[in-house]
This record gives C-alpha cells, sequence and structure tokens, in this order.
C-alpha cells in the first residue's frame, strides 16, 4: 500500500528549531502506518534534489538558451522549476509544475516589449515617459496578481492544482495604497502593510476547493520588525564605529602624507579598500537583519496557517538561514556562478526539512471543485491572458 | 508485456489509489487497483518526459494522472511501444557530465565572444546608423537631465570663454575626421574638476577644471580626449553595451535572481567597467593622435591626468581596477608615454 512507504522517516534534523507543540513525530512510533484519527501525523516534504544532478540540468539548459537567443529559457525555466518540484515528495507523492512553456515565452516577449517601448518613449517624448511610469505602478498589482495565479495554477499535487483567487481591487490596497501608508506615517504602518501583503498571498490561495486560511497574528509582525530595527541601530553603530574610526585614521595618515607631496600609493590603497570594507559590511549587515526577519515571519506564517482540518509547521532556524545565504553568496563569487545549482539545492533542502505538515487524517480527502469555482472567481480574465509575468 | 506499480489520482479528489499498469504489445495500457479498472489505448495517453530521477505521470484522458517512481521502466516502456523521443535526447544531454562540461565550455565560450567582440562590434554598428535626431535628442535630454542634479551655470568670465572656445573649435579640425561637437560650460560642484562627453557631441567641462589646467596645452589635451569619445561615439555605444550586457546576464541567470541578487548585478557591473575602461583608452589614444599631429607634447595630457588623479584623492591600486570605469592613471601615463610612432603612422 502507498500510505506504508512513508513508514520510516528520518527524524527532524537538530539545525531545525523544535516546536514547542508536542506532537508525536512520525517514524518514531512504533507502529508506523497507525491511522489513529486522534493523533495528528507530523509529515515532512522529503527533498530528493542534489546538487551534482541539478548541475548537468541547469548548465545544459543555460546553453540552450543561449544557442537559441533566449528563447529556449522559457523551457529553461519549466525544467528548473520542475527539477525542484518532482524532487519533493510529500507523503510519498510528488510537485508538479506544469506550466506551457509558450505562455512563459509570451509573457517574457511582452515584457521585454514594454519596455522597449517604455525606453523609446521615454528618451523621445519625456513626457509620456512619466505618464509610462505612472501606469506601470498602476499594473503593478495586476501584474502580481497575474504571476501568483500563474505560479499557482500550474502547481499540483495527488492530481489537483493550487489556485490563487486574489484580485486586482486588493492588490492594489495593498500593494500600493498601504505602501504609501507605511511610508506617509514614518514606516509606523509598515509592519501592518506587510501583514496584509502575506495574509493576501496566502488566504487567498487554495489547494484544490479547499482555501488556505491565514491565522497568524499582526502583532508579532511588529514585535520582529522592533527587534529588527533595534539591532540594526545598534549593530550599525558598531559597525559605523570601528569601520568609521580605522578609515578616518587612515586617511588622515594618508592625507598628512599627501601633504608632503610624497602619498604613498600602497597607504593609499589600502585606505580605499578599507573603505569598500566598510561599505560591504553596512550592506551584509542590513542583507542579514532582512534575511532574520523573513525567516522569522515565515516561520510564524506557517505556524499558523491551515487547510482545512490540516496545519503546518516551520521551524528554520533564522541563523542557519543566514548562514547558509552567506556562504552560498561568497561561493557563488569565489566559483564565477558554477556553484549556483549546489546553493539552490541546499537552501532549498534546508527549508524543507524544516517544514511540516500535520493531520490527523489521511491527505485523501481534499477535493478539487475546480470547475465550479473558475467562473465564480472570475479567473477566465487570467485564463484568456494565461501569461507568466512572473519574472 | 511491461508493467510497473503507480499511484492512481482522480483529478477530482486528493485520493490515492494504488494501482498496477500493465503496457502490452498491442499498445493496450490496463490499469488495475482497488475499484479501479482502465483499459486504454496507448493514443489516449500522454507521459510526461524525463526529467533527473523525479517521479513521471501518466496522463489519461479523463483528466486523471499515474504517479510512476521508476523512470528506468517507464522510459523502457515509451522506448519500446513508440521509438525514441526528443525528450530521451534532452535527458541523456542532462544527466551526463561530459554533455554538461560541453555545455559549460559553450556557453563560457559564448558569453567570452559575446562581452569580448559581439555586444561592442553590434553596438558599433547600431550606433554608426543611428539617425542623427535620435542622438541629438539623446544628447540634448541627458544634458538637461545633468543640469536639473548636477550643474549649475558656469561663473567663468567671457574671455576665459572665448580662449576655451577658440581651442575647442581648432581641435574639431584635428583628427582623423572632422568632428560635430558643441562645447558648453558648466559649473559642477560637487563634481569638481571633470569634463563629460554626451551623444550628439555635447562636451560638457567644468569652471573647476579650466582653473585645473595650468597651460592651454593641457585644456587642449583633456578637451581633445572628450572629442575622442565623441569621435568614436563612445556615449551611445556605452548605453547600448550596457543594456545588452544586462540583458545577456539577465538570460544567464535569469530564474535565479532571487538566490542572491548580487550573483546577477555583480558580473553586469564588472563588464560595464571593463567597456568603459576601454573607452577611456581609446579616448586617450586619440587625444595623443591629435596633440602629437599638433606638436603639442603627450606630457601635456599626462600632468592633467596626474593632477585630476590627485585632486580625486587617489591613485589607484591594482586589485581596484576591475571595479574601476577609468584605467589606472599611472596606468594610463605609462600607455601614453610609450606610445610608439608606429601607431601615429596609422593615421
Amino acid at each position: 500500500m502507498p500510505t506504508s512507504r512513508i513508514g520510516a522517516l528520518p527524524e527532524l534534523p537538530d539545525s531545525c528549531v523544535l516546536s514547542s507543540i508536542h506532537l508525536p513525530e512520525r517514524g518514531k512510533a512504533s507502529a508506523p502506518a497507525s491511522l489513529d484519527v486522534h493523533v495528528p501525523r507530523r509529515l515532512r516534504i522529503e527533498f530528493f534534489g542534489t546538487g551534482g544532478e541539478y548541475f548537468r540540468i541547469w548548465i545544459v539548459n543555460i546553453v540552450l538558451s543561449v544557442l537559441t537567443l533566449g528563447i529556449y529559457s522559457a523551457w529553461a525555466k519549466v525544467r528548473n522549476k520542475q527539477y525542484f518540484y518532482g524532487s519533493s515528495r510529500l507523503d510519498g507523492a510528488g510537485f508538479e509544475y506544469t506550466a506551457n512553456p509558450v505562455n512563459i515565452l509570451k509573457g517574457r516577449l511582452l515584457v521585454v516589449g514594454v519596455l522597449v517601448v517604455y525606453q523609446l518613449l521615454a528618451t523621445f517624448v519625456p513626457v509620456l515617459g512619466s505618464l509610462i511610469v505612472l501606469g506601470f505602478v498602476l499594473i503593478l498589482p495586476w501584474i502580481v496578481v497575474q504571476a501568483l495565479a500563474f505560479n499557482a495554477r500550474y502547481s499540483s499535487h495527488r492530481g489537483l492544482r493550487f489556485h490563487f483567487d486574489g484580485r486586482y481591487p486588493e492588490a492594489f490596497r495593498y500593494y500600493l495604497l498601504w505602501t504609501a501608508f507605511a511610508i506617509f506615517s514614518g514606516g509606523l504602518a509598515y509592519p501592518y502593510a506587510v501583514y496584509l501583503r502575506k495574509r493576501f498571498i496566502l488566504g487567498k490561495s487554495r489547494y484544490g476547493a479547499t482555501g488556505f486560511r491565514f491565522g497568524a497574528p499582526a502583532g508579532y509582525f511588529y514585535v520582529v520588525y522592533i527587534i529588527a530595527v533595534i539591532a540594526l541601530a545598534g549593530l550599525g553603530l558598531v559597525v559605523a564605529l570601528i569601520g568609521g574610526g580605522i578609515v578616518f585614521l587612515g586617511g588622515a595618515s594618508a592625507a598628512a602624507e599627501a601633504g608632503s607631496d610624497s602619498a604613498d600609493p600602497a597607504t593609499v590603497q589600502l585606505v580605499m579598500m578599507a573603505a569598500a570594507a566598510w561599505y560591504l559590511s553596512f550592506l551584509a549587515l542590513i542583507f542579514a537583519v532582512l534575511s532574520v526577519v523573513q525567516t522569522a515571519l515565515t516561520n510564524h506564517i506557517w505556524r499558523h496557517a491551515e487547510l482545512g482540518r490540516i496545519r503546518f509547521y516551520m521551524g528554520m532556524n533564522p541563523m542557519r538561514v543566514l548562514w547558509i545565504q552567506l556562504s552560498n553568496i561568497a561561493l557563488i563569487v569565489a566559483s564565477a556562478g558554477l556553484f549556483i545549482p549546489w546553493a539552490k539545492v541546499r537552501i532549498t533542502r534546508y527549508r524543507l526539512s524544516c517544514f511540516r505538515v500535520l493531520s490527523s487524517e489521511p491527505l485523501d480527502n481534499l477535493a478539487a471543485g475546480e470547475r465550479a469555482r473558475v467562473t465564480a472567481t472570475g479567473e477566465e480574465f487570467g485564463e484568456a491572458l494565461d501569461l507568466d509575468l512572473g519574472l | 508485456m511491461i508493467s510497473l506499480d503507480a499511484a492512481y489520482y482522480d483529478g477530482r479528489s486528493s485520493a490515492r489509489r494504488a494501482v498496477r499498469i500493465e503496457f502490452c504489445e498491442s499498445g493496450i495500457i490496463n490499469i488495475r487497483g482497488a475499484g479501479l479498472e482502465l483499459r486504454l489505448n496507448l493514443a489516449q495517453v500522454r507521459v510526461s518526459p524525463r526529467l533527473g530521477n523525479t517521479p513521471r505521470y501518466l496522463y489519461l484522458p479523463d483528466g486523471a494522472r499515474c504517479e510512476m517512481a521508476d523512470n528506468d521502466v517507464v522510459d523502457t516502456v515509451i522506448n519500446h511501444l513508440s521509438g525514441g523521443t526528443s525528450n530521451r535526447f534532452l535527458h541523456f544531454l542532462e544527466s551526463h557530465y561530459p554533455t554538461a562540461i560541453a555545455a559549460l565550455v559553450i556557453t563560457v565560450g559564448i558569453v567570452y565572444a559575446a562581452i569580448d567582440y559581439g555586444i561592442p562590434e553590434l553596438s558599433r554598428r547600431v550606433a554608426s546608423s543611428m539617425p542623427q535626431h535620435i542622438e541629438t535628442s539623446l544628447g540634448r535630454e541627458g544634458l538637461r537631465t545633468l543640469d536639473r542634479g548636477m550643474f549649475s551655470p558656469s561663473n567663468l568670465d567671457e574671455g576665459t570663454r572665448h580662449r576655451v572656445r577658440r581651442l575647442f573649435d581648432s581641435l574639431k579640425q584635428a583628427g582623423p575626421a572632422a568632428v560635430e561637437a558643441q562645447l558648453e560650460f558648466r559649473s559642477g560642484e560637487r563634481l569638481g574638476a571633470n569634463a563629460f562627453a554626451l551623444p550628439a557631441g555635447y562636451v560638457v567641462i567644468t569652471d573647476d577644471l579650466i582653473e585645473l589646467a595650468q597651460t592651454d596645452g593641457e585644456l587642449l589635451a583633456v578637451m581633445a580626449h572628450e572629442i575622442g569619445h565623441v569621435h568614436n561615439r563612445h556615449i551611445v555605444r556605452q548605453i547600448l553595451q550596457n543594456s545588452l550586457t544586462a540583458l545577456l546576464v539577465a538570460g544567464l541567470f535569469g530564474d535565479l535572481t532571487s538566490i542572491a541578487g548580487l550573483s546577477a548585478t555583480l558580473p553586469t557591473f564588472l563588464v560595464q567597467q571593463k567597456y568603459s575602461r576601454q573607452f577611456e583608452q581609446e579616448a586617450d589614444e586619440y587625444a595623443a593622435e591629435v596633440l602629437r599631429a599638433r606638436n603639442v607634447p603627450v606630457t601635456h595630457l599626462v600632468n592633467i591626468l596626474k593632477r585630476l588623479a590627485m585632486e580625486q584623492a587617489g591613485t589607484r591600486g591594482k586589485i581596484l581596477d576591475y571595479l574601476s570605469s577609468h584605467p589606472a592613471t599611472g596606468k594610463r601615463i605609462e600607455t601614453l608615454l610609450e606610445e610608439p610612432s608606429g601607431k601615429a603612422s596609422r593615421s
């Protein structure tokens, strides 16, 4: 029976933050395929992808894209994505990315065409250029909705598709009005704007006919962002003082030498490199804080998400994620990009290893119901314009 | 007959049924499981292409599908019943290290050729066939933008302007071919001593630079450098080359911008800086040629470059060369001084 295949699963790695909710880890139980409906099973998404296997797929798709002057890149996108979908298995069932590359190609051509027209107009009719920028801002929410809907529609699992039912007016509110409000409130409304956007993305998604429920309280967003601002200010001050001191002292001694008309190029060079390192450490600091915020919010959102009677758990360790990201960037730069496939596999494997699906019944009871819902939600417009704009 | 185990999903619910699929020689497919008995024709179904070792799907006509884990058996079936397909070839390319290495070598070769030859050559051709009115409007728009943000009107007296303009005009006929160029005086404020060339032959020179120049020879040298940019249509070419580079890098790493924005922006930046340094060197060569033809010592260009470098607080080091838009001043001076007579004979 297929269900018995997931009898023995590896345990939660130490690197993941363990749940505070005490649930029996599936696989630890002595009776693996126990169907005791009262005890939720903790199902993990297993990831079978490897860097070596993905490297070969990745590079062959790049060379085909280059040789076809970019046309194949739409097919390459589907294959790259499908590799990660297909290498992930939940309860023995894989994920599928079924987008038609032709639609992705059309979407890309449309975007390139719009950019070219914009460039030309902005150059020759500057007034029109600004109008187009305004127009672009107004269609931005539509692009967001299109991209989310396209991605969801062509993601499926156990023969059922995902869907995204968000519409333009809501996207307009959350992506434009609330962003404007966040700016005018001096950032005070920003965490709430982020909360609304995340609620929009998850809350308007569904799997088959069953919608996701977003239950994460907004207060936590404020907690995370307040801590982030304090950390950024504190660490930023430390970096500013240490780095600034070094650069200033070095600069002063270099200036003194320059005054005596014998500027030592080596000293000047050292000072310039110190200044560059100082600047880079500021960027790294901002990146680090943003990464930790992102991880904390992702954990929070999944811990309060529901799909019918199914619940979820996400236990990523923010420091571990940050370490993987920073070392990935360093290795990508050092390898002139060759490490990219391994980097992608590495971060995906870690993220999925910290994710759990909690269900007290088999995952068999979810219905498709899409035919009834399609017209009801007015997705026909999206279907007519079945383009991937998720560049 | 070949048979394999699979999971059946009807497409209407997430329920899974374990089934056994039998592929018969006749092209008939039997799918059997608990409460399920299907008999289909090979022409009615579609099998998803192989990709790494990810599971395969047998799509049935009513929206149902079977998920099959055993890729090799699936391949045997497809091969046996319907002959080889292009998907098998794709999988062959994607699953072997020798083909991956070949792909890598070809990619690096093409990218190198594109950066070193393709993009510059294409940009040169487009720039030289660009209608004059387009370039004029580009230049005028560029100057207007700079006037709004960086420049303020020049504070030079009429006499100085007249003197500099005469020097400038004398340069327009000095090169291998007459150059359409137009001198603009501006006060640079934060920019300090500097000179710029814009499309359509606009050359902007800041008051500070005119002050910094100690002799007319030095002014001639700097302006000859900028006219070198104009003569070679560097600005339009640079705009084109930078856009094409960004497009190329985006095409290469397009799907991966999320993993680290840096992985896409850093190579773009490095290539663009390389182009910029090449243009500066070409402009230096042009200036040296013009100066030599007028019997003005090239040392004037060397001197003003040195003084500019001092003013901008830094002889740049060798490591920073790769990050720099201009060649290190020391290198520029070396190149200028060792310029052999062979170069001049070309003109």
